[in-house]
């Protein structure tokens, strides 16, 4: 099932499904953006608006007042990419045997989808496929989702496993072309870091066994001291301060990544923004340390070998609250909405920006 | 490479030519024009015509008058202005030129 949404084409309203409306967004974004320096651009877009609107007419009838996603991602390739004039490079003039036709509609309309690319996976596809959304290589994807993993104590692994349930496989060519493509070469980079590091690395093992050696010889790494009983009065206390300081955080990122603003306090130009988002990533995750400390001790030491399942249904509880809190946010609250929008955009933009420093 | 996509640039080049053309044969709306070129190696969508339809027209080739139509809004009708007559012909003679001298070289 999908929601339908209204639309109107130069003062005539007409019916498109949820998706078929995302398509034919994207394509007249596109054009105007193309556009942009065009001195008629005003004009040229009517034009196009009312021929998309004849093309609309073409499938309605009657016994039907919808135009289906697939028929507006057909009407998107017919009109072809918009190009400034005849002289820009690759103007949508279709070759003969009509190659030029596809490649064009991939480039202009396609609506972008998550879904799980099996092809080349280790596992179910998902972080492949995540990499083909936002463009970037599936190691990326993966190093981030096994650091994820790593930072939430095993919260990733189970957004991994969600993952693999919710997303569809790409199973047809064209699930696989609104899948995306990976863009950035990781390979280079990664062959690079891991050169400079060979060296390094053997050096750092032999310390490393030394120091734990010492540590283990010095008793370090044994069994905490029980929790005073005054703590566990007080956990519940401190499961809520730490879910306002999620909250705040949360609150605080989305505003970032929205307006570049933190309450009244302006992100400096000069700084990127996805840097801006990791420091204050890195901040929450300092700040509530403390808690999430305090939590872990008491359940390590409290409730023995059943800690871990306590540990386990805590991490549950969590990704469902927040996912329905999303889920419901979503619909209803703009800046949500927005957020996750850009988020892809930041991701990327944190790629490049990670790429270049690998580089200098 | 096929001879197909050796010629892209070229075709790209004689789109103008041939839409003053087919203006020139008839007053003629969009689809018209797109009608007229689909079954040729010159097909062309309406992401690329309306654009230089109106560079045409800035350029003082071509203008249009909005007509009525039976089913729908009304609709763009283009024709030649003076000056795409004037084009439209000087391009007729040079394309003749261009032929004549391609026929008769390697001879």
């Amino acid at each position: 099932m999908q929601k339908v949404i209204s639309i109107n084409l130069n003062g005539i309203a007409y019916q498109l499904e949820e998706g078929g409306y995302t398509v034919l967004q994207d394509y007249l974004s596109r054009a105007e953006r193309e556009l942009k320096d065009n001195p008629d651009r005003v004009e040229i877009m009517r034009d196009l608006e009312q021929a998309i609107a004849d093309k609309c007419q073409r499938f309605l009838g009657p016994h039907k007042a919808i135009v289906t996603e697939a028929e507006v991602a057909q009407i998107v390739a017919e009109m072809g990419p918009v190009t400034s004039g005849p002289d820009a490079e690759g103007a949508g003039q279709k070759t003969g045997n009509g190659t030029k036709q596809s490649a064009g509609a991939s480039a202009t309309g396609t609506p972008k989808r998550l879904y799980r690319l099996t092809e080349g996976a280790m596992l179910a596809g998902v972080c492949n496929g995540i990499a083909a959304y936002v463009q970037v290589d599936v190691t990326f994807v993966r190093i981030a989702f096994v650091v994820l993993a790593v930072l939430t104590k095993g919260v990733g692994i189970l957004i991994y496993v969600a993952l693999m349930f919710v997303l569809p496989e790409a199973t047809t060519a064209e699930a696989r072309a609104a899948a995306g493509e990976p863009a950035i070469n990781a390979k280079e980079i990664v062959d690079r870091v891991m050169r400079g590091y060979e060296k390094g690395t053997h050096q750092w093992n032999r310390k490393w066994r030394r120091k734990q050696r010492q540590w283990r010889r010095a008793g370090f790494g044994a069994v905490a001291p029980p929790p005073p009983p005054w703590l566990a009065a007080i956990l519940p206390l401190f499961g809520l301060v730490h879910l306002v300081l999620f909250l705040i955080a949360a609150a605080m990122m989305i505003s970032l990544v929205n307006t570049g603003t933190i309450l009244s306090w302006q992100k400096p130009p000069d700084v990127p923004l996805w840097t801006a988002a990791l420091v204050l990533f890195l901040g929450y995750q300092i700040a509530v340390s403390p808690f999430r400390g305090m939590q872990h001790w008491a359940w390590r030491s409290g409730a023995g070998s059943a800690a871990g399942w306590f540990a386990f249904w805590h991490a549950v509880i969590w990704l469902i609250g927040l996912a329905v809190a999303l889920w419901v946010a979503s619909d209803h609250i703009p800046e949500i909405t927005e957020f996750a929008q850009r988020l892809p955009q930041l991701f990327r933009e944190m790629m490049y920006g990670i790429r270049d420093f690998v580089r200098e | 490479m096929g001879v197909n996509e050796r010629f892209v640039a070229i075709r790209k080049g004689l789109l103008e030519f041939l839409i003053l053309k087919i203006v020139a044969a008839n007053k003629v709306y969009v689809a018209d024009i797109l009608e007229r070129l689909s079954d040729t190696d010159f097909a062309t969508q309406e992401g690329t015509l309306y654009p230089l339809l109106s560079k045409m027209r800035r350029d003082g080739l071509l203008d249009y008058e909005w007509q009525e139509s039976d089913a729908g809004p009304p609709r763009k009708y283009y024709e030649l202005t003076a000056k795409g007559k004037t084009q439209l012909s000087e391009l007729n003679d040079y394309w003749k030129h261009l032929n004549t001298t391609i026929s008769q070289l390697g001879r």
